[in-house]
């Protein structure tokens, strides 16, 4: 059931945009990091804007509890919105973005293990 | 309600425009879906036989019974060699060129021929609907929710009945857009002839309301112009049958005043003769009674009582005929209706001291209603008469004579009693006009003697006023003999 709202909202999300975007992550992320309320950096003035209850957006990374975009941050983890990133940078957990006009979802099984030390069966299916 | 030409002209012109506009839009849709799917068939075709090459190219070099992602891993080269060739169906409308291949239950690029947005060896890929890559046929689907991708060609390697790779093209929307955009040229010259046309057909029918409106309005007025027209005849007809009457009633008078006037006349006529006849009787009776009588008194005496009263039955006969109504026209002498009238009236005119002159030439006949002439000429010298005793002149005379040329007769009855006022020149004809006192005249004579003049003889009575008196000249057409 959760895998199949999670599909739902990749596709809407791949339609809708930032809105998409922000009902994916809010329902990715407590998932993956166990919290209610997450602590969130990103240097995109674009997300910072996100009407989420679930996210609180902090000026010092230091801070985060997740990394959001293509930023890089001591050993927190990041969430990347390029494939490129995601696949140089160390820390990157997760990406999305897209890949012939189609939303693309992935997640590093390492570094979830490492950073949440959990895979929620809703996203199995994108870890590589 | 019938409708006017114009009308039907209209509507004829308005169904005619509406039907080739139709006819136009519904011609121009098909042609444009015409245009439309033979261009995108003709894509499809190529993008299927590039396909279908490239598929060729697959299968001469890589084996069919390994993963054809781990063989690719481990030859570098070939995998080169393969995105190169890919790269060579790649178009600004086949925007996308990719070859998808399995690894681990999913879909990764085997090679990307791309110009942009183009994906290493190896990266996974989420297609939106997996199961259109899992179709054993080349196939197509159209995209709705992607932006800008308008459809996707799918070209599965099979081999073994199982799918080793999927090459896909996706074809950009700017393809169609360039279609449409083509189209769209055509199709809003298109829409501005059919809203013209359209607006045509409303004006014409506009037109067509409006004249209809117009037609009935005019139908409506024509109907009020019929109502009221027959009321106008329907009080014509009652004018002229109250007039008929009134006419009648005056005619009536008329012939009780000539009777009347008649029987003055007799009175007079018969005094004279009944006088002597009187004075006969006396005379006979002294002559018996002084026994001085003879039988040659008594044949003298029976012979004048004879002799009287044969003159008075003539009288009456002579008022007789006169009285009796003309039935048809017919041919006779002037002068015996002159004659006739003179009889009548002679002993009036004499009692009154009023002397005829009568100047006709003898033999002048004319053809006519005798009686009518009669009348009028009676009427037009008792009317003399009457005027002629109203006054105190030495010489009271009452002329009767004739003008005639080639055409016309005129018998004018003069007296010299006077000529009538100017103010009272108008009305002299007038029915119930009288300037004599009461009981004498009923103003009827010169209405009626005008009246037939008019009407039955055809010809005209009229008046002049002369030095010491007036002229009544009734003019009659001169008929020949045929």
């Amino acid at each position: 059931m959760k895998k199949l709202i999670f599909i739902f909202l990749i596709i809407t999300f791949s339609f809708a945009d930032i809105k998409g975007l922000n009902k994916l992550l809010s329902y990715v992320f407590p998932l993956i990091t166990h919290k209610r309320v997450i602590k969130i950096y990103t240097l995109h003035p674009y997300y910072k804007y996100f009407n989420n209850y679930h996210f609180i957006f902090v000026k010092d990374c230091k801070k985060s509890d997740i990394v959001f975009g293509n930023i890089k941050c001591l050993n927190k983890p990041v969430f990347a919105l390029s494939y490129d990133f995601y696949k140089t940078s160390p820390n990157v957990f997760g990406v999305f973005y897209y890949r012939k006009g189609r939303p693309q979802l992935k997640f590093k099984k390492k570094l979830l293990i490492k950073f949440f030390k959990n895979i929620p069966d809703a996203i199995k299916g994108y870890v590589q | 309600m019938k409708r006017s030409f114009f009308y039907w002209i209209f509507l004829f012109t308005a169904i005619i425009i509406s039907v080739s506009a139709l006819f136009l839009f519904f011609s121009f849709e098909d042609t444009k879906n015409t245009i439309h799917n033979m261009i995108f068939k003709r894509m499809i075709k190529d993008i299927s036989a590039l396909s279908n090459n490239y598929k060729k190219e697959l299968l001469y070099y890589l084996p069919k019974d390994v993963n054809w992602y781990d063989f690719l891993k481990k030859h570098p080269e070939l995998q080169q060699h393969l995105q190169h060739d890919l790269s060579l169906l790649s178009t600004k409308d086949m925007k996308y060129v990719y070859l998808l291949g399995k690894e681990n239950n999913r879909y990764v690029f085997l090679a990307d021929g791309s110009i942009s947005d183009r994906a290493e060896f190896g990266e996974s890929f989420e297609p939106l609907n997996k199961k259109k890559f899992q179709i054993l046929k080349p196939h197509y689907f159209f995209h709705k929710k992607l932006k800008s991708i308008f459809l996707t060609y799918i070209n599965p390697v099979v081999v073994d009945n199982r799918i080793k790779a999927v090459i896909v093209t996706d074809v950009s929307i700017g393809f169609i857009r360039f279609i449409r955009f083509m189209l769209e040229n055509l199709t809003k010259d298109i829409y501005i002839i059919i809203f013209f046309s359209v607006l045509f057909v409303f004006v014409l029918i506009s037109f067509s309301y409006f004249d209809f409106k117009r037609e009935k309005e005019k139908e409506k007025l024509l109907k009020k112009l019929e109502k009221a027209n027959i009321t106008l005849e329907e009080k014509v007809r009652e004018k002229v049958k109250e007039l008929r009457q009134k006419d009648a009633l005056i005619m009536n008078q008329s012939k009780l005043v000539a009777l009347g006037e008649m029987l003055n006349m007799i009175a007079h006529q018969w005094r004279q003769p009944l006088n002597a006849l009187s004075a006969s009787a006396i005379h006979l009776e002294l002559k018996v009674q002084m026994a001085n009588i003879n039988k040659d008194d008594v044949i003298k005496f029976t012979k004048f009582v004879q002799t009287e009263s044969q003159r008075l039955s003539k009288t009456i006969d002579d008022f007789m005929n006169f009285s009796k109504p003309d039935e048809k026209e017919e041919e006779f002498y002037l002068k015996d209706v002159i004659d006739s009238i003179s009889d009548m009236i002679k002993v009036q005119l004499q009692n009154h001291n009023i002397n005829m002159k009568i100047n006709i030439y003898e033999y002048l006949k004319i053809k006519s209603y005798k009686k009518i002439i009669e009348h009028i000429l009676l009427n037009l010298v008792s009317n003399a008469r009457d005027a002629l005793d109203d006054v105190d002149i030495p010489n009271k005379e009452i002329k009767i004579y004739t003008i005639q040329d080639d055409e016309f007769i005129k018998i004018v009855v003069y007296d010299n009693a006077g000529s009538i006022p100017k103010n009272l020149m108008d009305r002299i004809f007038n029915p119930y006009f009288t300037t004599k006192e009461e009981g004498k005249g009923t103003g009827l004579g010169l209405y009626m003697s005008k009246k037939l003049a008019e009407e039955k003889l055809k010809g005209e009575l009229y008046f002049e006023n002369k030095e010491n008196g007036v002229e009544f000249i009734l003019k009659l057409k001169i008929k020949n003999e045929e």
